[in-house]
């Protein structure tokens, strides 16, 4: 297997971040900002305030919701509600602010309602409880789904000791359930920290004021805003500074994929009948269903009611120029993956040399902790003095998005990769298969799935991003995202829910696509 | 196979991503590009009207850009720098005109500024104003029968009417009502917003964000001018909105136009500016952006504008005074807000 | 008296349909192939699952319409026996109350259980100090408080070595005529279970194929299944 692509993509990945964190560094100047030092401490305060706040929320709900579909494995709409699970975890962000400002919103459902009889609630939707809110609706699913898989997954011998001994509810829960969302809890709860700490579409749009924010929104509006190159660059460092604090508990937690089930015969569950769970789950069923189903509900029915202004040429112009971001970043941020993962089993299997072959695994994650921000403030100070970084947008937007989705592109091929030589490797090189015949013959077969999912992926992620678009657009440029957000700063309520529409279905087909040939849907897809 | 589609990827990538960056179409007729404010641009701005009289008189075509506010739009310049492709600036005010004017982007007027019927003397060689008009919180009668008649009632009242208002960092009425709670306030003006941050509803980023959300009834009152009004008035037939006025007085806003040093077409440019204070614009003005025009148009002021509130005394803050004071307000502004 | 009467069971795949007579107080070894039926016997018996038809009798009472919990036996799995977060001591208590709700009188029991399964003074230990072996003699110490009168084992002691095997084989006989109890014991070695078992029943394609005496199970070679079992000297790979 060449090495050649991998050390280009590792270079142009080296190239890319560095030139970024040279810029960032150059512009950054002295830490000298003066007063602004208080507001910045308070914003990161805030910003891990608002992301442990959103973390154990979704923890919450997520885990009442895995408990009680472990529990109740028959009930009409089941599918329904996982389908919607799932949907809701792979949502763009932007979206799922409409739907909640849909539902949640004075003008919303449950606005509307509430207002009808002497409530008033539209109010409380900006700040940090609509932030809570958002963060809540696609994280929720992300833990249920972890949580659910460990609980589906526990060895069926537990199940007959629970029958045999004649355990109550109670103590099964103590038991059995509540070890397994231990052991679960601290992988996802860092991933969804992480997630809700560089949180940039909600704030933005949630926001409501400066006690609500990010770093990442901060990057944004030092530069956009208010040009402030040193600020946004001094913002940049800190924030790579603290997602590297952040990442280093993470990655030591760990993420265990999810299990499959034990082998084995089956072993039901025996506490079905319990009196406290038949009342407690319907209820958790009902409002957590109806939190996460409504919101999705209100982007079909909204979207279908003002179907009518799609066809406005500004939406047609913001679809091309979606798919003209989103195709390219998901080929490019694909087969940088690809490279990557080709060059880490070279190293692995070939070389023995496992700890390089790490350390490319972590360059594959590094926009993890260089932020999208981050990443497009540094690029955009360094371009500046050659050429205007607006007229180069496209080919930006393009660039991180691909870093932004390489993560998950990863994730995907290096397995199969891996697995394809370990299998057969030795294999293949007593037969003298190599080069293009290896690659066809032995690879192809292991990798064609993950393959499309990859890119199906990576692709969904460059639709929904709405971060790096705004960041480098001017008024000619929107993508789908960038318009939706104008539609609904604008309150321009029915505009912005045909586009929800139109984004989520784009998104949708993409993983409905990458399920099919997956068997399995995006795990972790964030 | 891996490494040739690899290789495939990326070569499609970047020839899909340099063909759609690269395409422009040209025109024969000169295009004047000009950066503003989205309101002004809009459907709902004077920004057809005026589009479609310039045409008329400079054959070429005239091109908005628009940014969420004046804050914005200055940033936007700052960002491009000389690669900016605006050849002139409508939007910026008093406030953003001194840091504007450093950032070295602008170039001289050359025009006569002495017969305009603006409340201030004018004397700046750089921008040349097009309207003005003074801040005020403007609210729903029909919801608020007492609206506070001084500022210190507004912050005193502790189950006050709730306000929406524009981030200073972004929006010029957000920066207005900084410098207006400075000069009525002085160095006490960090109390000030403790005290209104409770009744702020939200922090928009720019005026019409912040005015829709007020008329959807969001919030009791928003930032907004005197003669906001008297679009309702004349538009809509409606009464019920109206501008409180605060004895203290109240901050001015004179918002400015100006042409940038490297356009490849500083000739149309000076026209438009010329164009800019001429009766054709300023005619425009009173019934498109709800402003004071900066020269009265011949017809006069639209009966709609007659019973405006007016302030008992009014604040414009040195254009100098404000750009080295700009930074210091916005941070203690933003640390009284993120508490 | 354990009589297993027309026992029938349906899976997607295969069915089974078991006739067995235990009597009381005896050791009955159920051998054979792998996927034979020997767990879903068991499991029958327990409880898990439930048979389409047949019978189910236990000293005279009908077991059949009893819960897993309201049947007088105790169950030993080939592993995963014990809980990884409780200690030793707990894992036991189990077996007295479920909720883990004890009186020193109880605690004190399950010393004594722990000090019979020779593991005294080991009862703060966690499952994950434990060695195989200690592992399952814990499960032992459990089945022992709970005092029910049957006692069912699935091949428990297969994953240990020869020589602990054989200790541990020794150990459930020595409790069987202790404490009377009537034994089913899974197992993949019939050569050492004949040691023990007053009888031996051979299991496949889900039905007691032979049962009798362990010396005339092993010796006869009747139906073509025991013989192919047998030819690989009655071993298999577990």
């Amino acid at each position: 297997m060449s090495r050649v692509p991998g050390i280009v993509a590792l270079g142009l990945l080296a190239a890319i971040v560095g030139l970024a964190l040279v810029g960032l560094a150059i512009a950054g100047g002295s830490p000298d900002i003066g007063g602004s030092w208080t507001y910045i401490r308070r914003l990161i305060i805030l910003s891990l305030g608002q992301a442990a706040l959103s973390t154990i929320l979704s923890l919450t709900l997520g885990g009442a919701l895995a408990l009680s579909l472990a529990r109740r494995t028959q009930f009409p709409g089941r599918r329904a509600l996982i389908a919607a699970m799932n949907v809701a975890a792979v949502l763009p962000a932007i979206v799922a602010v409409f739907a909640i400002v849909a539902v949640f919103g004075r003008a919303g459902w449950f606005g509307g309602i509430a207002g009808a009889l002497g409530f008033d609630f539209g109010s409380w939707l900006f700040g940090l409880s609509g932030i809570l809110i958002a963060h809540v609706f696609f994280n929720a699913p992300i833990a249920a789904r972890t949580f659910l898989a460990g609980l589906n997954s526990v060895t069926p011998e537990y199940w007959r000791l629970a029958a045999h001994l004649g355990m109550k509810p109670i103590t099964i829960f103590r038991l059995i359930d509540r070890p397994v969302l231990a052991r679960e809890a601290p992988g996802v709860a860092g991933l969804i920290f992480l997630l809700c700490f560089t949180s940039f579409a909600v704030v933005l749009a949630l926001g409501g004021g400066p006690d609500a924010a990010t770093l990442e929104v901060a990057i944004f509006e030092a530069l956009r805003f208010e040009a402030e190159f040193r600020r946004a660059a001094i913002l940049a460092i800190l924030q790579i500074g603290i997602c590297v604090a952040l990442l280093v508990p993470i990655m030591a937690l760990g993420r265990r994929p999810s299990e499959t089930a034990a082998s084995g015969i089956m072993q039901d569950r025996t506490d079905r009948s319990a009196a406290l769970w038949r009342i407690a789950d319907p209820l958790v069923l009902l409002f957590g269903g109806a939190f996460i189903v409504i919101p999705l509900a209100a982007i079909v029915t909204k979207g279908l009611a003002d179907a009518g202004s799609l066809f406005e040429p500004r939406v047609l112009q913001a679809l091309v120029t979606s798919i003209a971001i989103g195709l390219p970043a998901g080929l490019i941020g694909t087969a940088m993956a690809l490279a990557l993962a080709s060059l880490s089993r070279h190293l692995r299997v070939g070389e023995g040399r496992s700890r390089s072959a790490n350390a490319v695994g972590m360059a594959a994650i590094l926009i993890l902790v260089v932020s999208p921000m981050a990443l497009s403030a540094g690029l955009f100070v360094v371009l500046r003095p050659l050429i205007n970084p607006f007229a180069v947008a496209i080919p930006l937007i393009i660039l991180v998005n691909a870093l932004m989705a390489l993560p998950f592109a990863y994730r995907q091929v290096e397995p199969p990769l891996l697995l394809s030589a370990e299998r057969y490797g030795r294999l293949a090189d007593s037969l003298g298969i190599t080069g293009l015949a290896r690659a066809r013959l032995v690879d192809w077969p292991l990798l064609k799935r993950p393959l499309i999912v990859a890119l199906a992926v990576a692709t969904a992620l460059s639709f929904g991003d709405l971060g790096v678009a705004a960041f480098f657009s001017s008024g000619d440029l929107i993508t789908l995202p960038v318009l939706l957000h104008q539609r609904l700063g604008a309150y321009r309520m029915g505009e912005a829910a045909s586009v929800s529409l139109l984004l989520s279905l784009l998104v949708l087909c993409l993983f409905l696509a990458a399920q099919r040939w997956s068997g399995d849907w995006i795990a972790h897809a964030r | 196979m891996t490494m040739c589609v690899s290789k495939i990827a990326v070569t499609a990538g970047f020839v899909l991503a340099v063909g759609v960056g690269g395409a422009t179409s040209q025109s024969d007729t000169p295009t004047l590009s000009v950066y503003t404010y989205d309101s002004f641009a809009g459907d709902y701005g004077p920004g057809g009207t005026v589009k479609e009289r310039f045409e008329a008189v400079c054959d070429c075509v005239l091109d908005w850009v628009a940014t969420d506010d004046a804050g914005t739009l200055l940033a936007r310049l700052k960002l491009e720098g000389d690669t900016t492709g605006a050849d002139v600036v409508l939007g910026l005010d008093t406030n953003l005109m001194a840091e504007a004017a450093d950032s070295g982007l602008f170039a001289a007027h050359n025009i006569d500024v002495s017969n305009l019927d603006l409340p201030i003397d004018w004397n700046d060689d750089t921008f040349v104003p097009f309207d003005w008009g003074w801040f005020s919180f403007v609210y729903d009668s029909s919801r608020l029968a007492e609206p506070p008649k001084s500022f210190a009632e507004l912050i005193e009242a502790e189950d006050g009417p709730s306000l929406i208002i524009e981030d200073p960092r972004t929006a010029s009425p957000g920066l207005g009502l900084l410098l207006w709670v400075r000069e009525v306030y002085g160095e006490r003006a960090g109390e000030v917003w403790t005290k209104l941050k409770p009744r702020i509803v939200t922090v928009t980023r720019g005026w019409s964000e912040a005015y829709g959300l007020f008329l959807e009834g969001e919030a009791d009152m928003v930032l907004s001018y005197t003669t906001s009004p008297a679009y309702h008035i004349s538009v809509e037939d409606e009464t019920r909105y109206k501008a409180a006025i605060f004895e203290e007085g109240h901050a001015m806003q004179v918002e400015v136009g100006g042409i940038v040093a490297s356009s490849d077409n500083r000739e149309l440019a000076q026209q438009f500016l010329e164009f800019m204070v001429s009766d054709a614009f300023q005619s425009a003005i009173p019934e498109g952006n709800w402003m004071y025009p900066a020269r009265l148009p011949e017809s006069g002021l639209p009966d709609a504008f007659a019973d405006l509130g007016t302030p008992p005394h009014s604040f414009l803050t040195p254009p100098e005074t404000v750009k080295s004071e700009r930074r210091k307000l916005i941070d203690e502004w933003l640390s009284a807000m993120s508490q | 008296m354990l009589t297993l009467a027309d026992l029938t069971i349906e899976f997607p795949h295969w069915r089974a349909n078991y006739r067995l007579s235990v009597p009381k107080g005896a050791l009955c070894a159920l051998i054979g192939p792998s996927g034979g039926g020997k767990t879903t016997l068991l499991h029958l018996i327990a409880g898990f699952v439930h048979p389409l038809s047949g019978t189910l009798n236990f000293d005279g009472h009908d077991l059949l319409p009893l819960g897993p919990a309201k049947r007088p036996l105790s169950i030993l799995f080939q592993e995963h026996n014990l809980f990884p977060h409780l200690t030793a001591a707990d894992n036991v208590g189990l077996g007295i109350d479920p909720g883990l709700k004890l009186s020193a009188a109880q605690r004190t029991e399950i010393d004594g259980a722990l000090a019979r399964v020779e593991l005294a003074g080991l009862g703060k230990r966690r499952p994950g100090e434990l060695s195989g072996g200690q592992r399952q003699r814990v499960a032992l110490a459990r089945a022992l408080v709970r005092r029910q009168p049957l006692m069912l084992l699935d091949e428990p002691f297969s994953g240990l070595d020869p020589g602990l095997r054989h200790d541990m084989i020794a150990l459930v006989d020595t409790l069987r005529k202790e404490n009377g109890l009537t034994v089913l014991m899974a197992i993949h070695t019939p050569t050492e279970a004949s040691a023990v078992a007053d009888l031996m029943a051979f299991i496949d394609e889900g039905q007691v194929l032979a049962a009798g005496p362990p010396g005339q199970i092993i010796s006869n070679r009747d139906h073509p299944a025991q013989v192919r079992y047998f030819r690989n000297g009655g071993q298999e790979t577990p």
